[in-house]
C-alpha cells in the first residue's frame, strides 16, 4: 500500500514537471523526431480552415497561446499540438543563444 | 781564471733571482693597491645592493599587500558576479517560460456595398473584433472576443461575441465553461470571420435570424481522438442556456442569454471525422425547450404563454487542400409547441383570443462553397494570389407550412487578392432571389478588406 502510494506520488510529481513547459531546444534534446513530426501535422492541419501563417510571424510565447487556442477550437489532439508547437517555436528563430 | 769565472757563473743566478724578486715585490705592491679599491668599490656596491634589497623588499610587501586588497576584491566581484549570474538566470527562466502567458489577436474589416434599387451606396465601417487569450501553464486558457461595429445611426455597438475558460484535462478532452460561439456546424464557429470566409458575407440563413443559435452559455467538453494515423475523430457536446422565443413569429433569439428562462437546457453538439487529406465531415444536433410566460404586450394585447421544443440537425463537408477551399453545409431547425392544448381547444381559443401560443416553424438552410486560388497555375507575383469564388446557398422559413417572405436563393461571385495569408481584399456581385413574389429580387455589390491579427 505504501509503495502504492510513494508510485503514485512519483507519478504525480514527474507528470507535474513535465506538464510545465520546457523549452523548445530541451524538448528537441528528449524528442529529436517531435519536430519532424510537428512540421507534417502543421502542414497537413493548419490550413484547413485559413490560410497557414509563417512559423516567423509569431514569438514562441505567442504560438504556444495561439496553437493551444485552436486545440480548442479545431478539437485537435493534445499530443499533436505538442508536436506542432515544438516545430513552431523551433522554426521561428525566435531566441538568440546566449 | 777558470775560479772567476765559475764566480761569475755563480753570482749570474743570484743577481737574475735578486732581480726577479725585487721586481715580483714591487709589482705585488702595485697588486695589493688595486684590491683594496677593489674591494672599496665591492663594498659600495654591497651596500648599494644593501640599499636595493631593501627596496625590493619594501616593494614586495606593497605588492603582497596590494596582491591582497586585489584578491579581497576579485573574491567580492566574484561574489557579485555569482549573484547576478543567478539573479539573471532567475530572470532568464521567468523570461523564457512564465506561467502565464497571452496573445492578442482578433481581426478586423471594412467595406462597401451597393444595392439594385436602392439609390444609397454605403461604405460599411465594418468591424472590429479584438480577442484576448490567456493561457496559465499547460492547463488552463481564457479567451474572449469582442465585437465592436457602427451601426446604421452611427452608433457604436459593443456585444460579447465569446468568454469562455478552457480546462485542457487531457489531450483529447477540454472542458469549456462560460460562453461559447455554437459548436453546430462548421460556418458559425469556423469560418465567419471575415480573414477566414472567402465570400464577403454569411450564406442566407446564418447569422441573425438564422437556422441556428450564434451562441450559448453553458458547459461544453471536447476534444478530438486519433484514431488511425489519416483519421481524427473529433467531438463537441454542450449544455447551455439555450435559445429563447423571438418577437417574430418565425425568429428565435439565437444569442447566448447569461440566465436562463426557463430550466430547460440546451443539448448538442457536433462530431466529425477529419481524414488526413483535409476531408472533413460532421453531423451536428441540438435540442433545447423554449418556454415564455404570458406577456402584456405595449399595444394591450396579451401574448399568450408559449412551449416548444426546439430541434435543430446539420451535416457539413470540408476539403481544403493546396489552392481547393470546397465547404458544404446544411442546416435544419424546427419549433414544435408542446403541452398544446388539442386542436379543438386551439380553434376555440383562436376564435376567442385570435392567436395562439407557439406555432410550429421551420428553418431550412444550405450553402455549397468553392474557391479556387490561382497560385498553382501561375508564378505571378500578383496573379497566383488571387482566388476567384463562388457560393450558392438557398434559406426556407416556413411557419405551419406556409413559406416566409425571407425565402431566398442567394448566388455569390467573388474575386479574392491575398495580400498576405491573413490580408484580403474581396470584391464580389450578391444575387438574392427571394421565393416570395412580393418581394423584388435584390443584387448587390460588394468590396472588403479585412485582417486578421
Ligand atoms: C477548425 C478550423 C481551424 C483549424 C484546423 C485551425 N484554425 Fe487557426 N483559427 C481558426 C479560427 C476560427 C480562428 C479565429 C478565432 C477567433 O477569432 O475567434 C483562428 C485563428 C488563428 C490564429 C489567430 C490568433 C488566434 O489564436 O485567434 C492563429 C495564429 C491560428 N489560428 C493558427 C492556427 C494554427 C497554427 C493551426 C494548426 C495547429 C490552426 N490555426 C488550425 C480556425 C482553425
Amino acid at each position: 500500500m505504501k509503495t502504492l502510494k510513494i508510485t503514485l506520488a512519483t507519478a504525480l510529481l514527474t507528470s507535474l514537471c513535465f506538464s510545465t513547459n520546457v523549452n523548445a531546444q530541451e524538448a528537441v534534446k528528449k524528442d529529436p523526431m517531435q519536430v519532424a513530426r510537428g512540421a507534417k501535422a502543421w502542414a497537413q492541419t493548419c490550413n484547413r480552415c485559413h490560410n497557414i501563417r509563417a512559423p516567423k510571424e509569431l514569438t514562441d510565447e505567442e504560438w504556444e497561446v495561439s496553437t493551444t487556442h485552436m486545440r480548442v477550437r479545431a478539437n485537435l489532439p493534445g499530443d499533436m499540438v505538442k508536436d506542432i508547437i515544438a516545430f513552431l517555436q523551433a522554426s521561428n528563430n525566435e531566441r538568440i543563444e546566449k | 781564471m777558470y775560479q772567476i769565472f765559475k764566480k761569475r757563473i755563480l753570482y749570474a743566478p743570484l743577481l737574475t733571482c735578486a732581480l726577479v724578486i725585487s721586481y715580483s715585490q714591487a709589482h705585488s705592491q702595485e697588486t695589493t693597491i688595486d684590491v683594496d679599491d677593489k674591494i672599496d668599490e665591492l663594498d659600495d656596491k654591497i651596500d648599494e645592493l644593501e640599499l636595493l634589497k631593501k627596496d625590493l623588499i619594501g616593494l614586495k610587501n606593497n605588492l603582497e599587500k596590494k596582491e591582497e586588497t586585489i584578491r579581497d576584491k576579485e573574491n567580492k566581484l566574484d561574489g557579485e558576479i555569482r549573484s547576478i549570474n543567478s539573479l539573471r538566470n532567475s530572470m532568464s527562466v521567468r523570461e523564457s517560460e512564465p506561467f502565464s502567458k497571452w496573445h492578442l489577436a482578433g481581426y478586423a474589416d471594412i467595406g462597401f456595398e451597393s444595392i439594385s434599387g436602392d439609390t444609397n451606396d454605403s461604405f460599411l465601417a465594418g468591424k472590429f473584433n479584438p480577442s484576448f487569450h490567456f493561457q496559465f501553464k499547460d492547463w488552463i486558457m481564457f479567451e474572449s472576443e469582442l465585437e465592436i461595429e457602427t451601426s446604421n445611426d452611427g452608433e457604436t455597438e459593443l456585444a460579447l461575441e465569446y468568454s469562455q475558460l478552457n480546462f485542457l484535462v487531457h489531450d483529447n478532452l477540454t472542458i469549456v465553461a462560460g460562453k461559447f460561439l455554437s459548436p453546430i456546424g462548421q460556418f458559425q464557429e469556423r469560418l465567419h470571420p471575415s480573414w477566414i470566409n472567402r465570400s464577403i458575407n454569411g450564406p442566407a440563413g446564418f447569422g441573425h435570424g438564422g437556422v441556428q443559435p450564434s451562441s450559448d452559455v453553458g458547459i461544453m467538453l471536447r476534444g478530438g481522438v486519433s484514431t488511425s494515423d489519416d483519421l481524427i475523430f473529433t467531438y463537441s457536446l454542450a449544455a447551455g442556456n439555450g435559445p429563447r422565443f423571438g418577437h417574430d413569429e418565425d425568429e428565435l433569439e439565437l444569442e447566448g442569454f447569461g440566465r436562463d428562462n426557463d430550466s430547460n437546457k440546451s443539448f448538442g453538439g457536433r462530431i466529425a471525422l477529419v481524414h488526413s487529406s483535409s476531408l472533413e465531415f460532421g453531423f451536428s444536433y441540438l435540442n433545447a425547450g423554449l418556454n415564455a410566460e404570458e406577456e402584456l404586450l405595449e399595444d394591450g394585447d396579451l401574448e399568450p404563454a408559449k412551449n416548444a421544443d426546439y430541434r435543430l440537425w446539420g451535416a457539413d463537408l470540408a476539403y481544403s487542400k493546396g489552392p481547393w477551399d470546397i465547404r458544404a453545409e446544411y442546416l435544419n431547425s424546427k419549433t414544435t409547441p408542446t403541452g398544446m392544448l388539442l386542436e379543438e381547444e386551439v380553434e376555440e381559443e383562436e376564435e376567442e383570443e385570435g392567436h395562439g401560443g407557439a406555432e410550429p416553424v421551420n428553418w431550412k438552410t444550405w450553402y455549397a462553397q468553392i474557391a479556387y486560388r490561382l497560385s498553382e497555375i501561375t508564378d505571378h507575383p500578383i496573379l497566383a494570389k488571387i482566388e476567384p469564388v463562388v457560393r450558392y446557398g438557398q434559406f426556407r422559413v416556413r411557419v405551419e407550412d406556409t413559406l416566409i417572405s425571407n425565402s431566398e436563393n442567394r448566388w455569390n461571385f467573388g474575386v479574392n487578392y491575398w495580400a498576405a495569408p491573413t490580408i484580403v481584399i474581396k470584391a464580389g456581385i450578391e444575387r438574392r432571389n427571394y421565393i416570395l413574389p412580393e418581394r423584388t429580387d435584390e443584387t448587390r455589390y460588394l468590396m472588403q478588406l479585412a485582417y486578421g491579427f
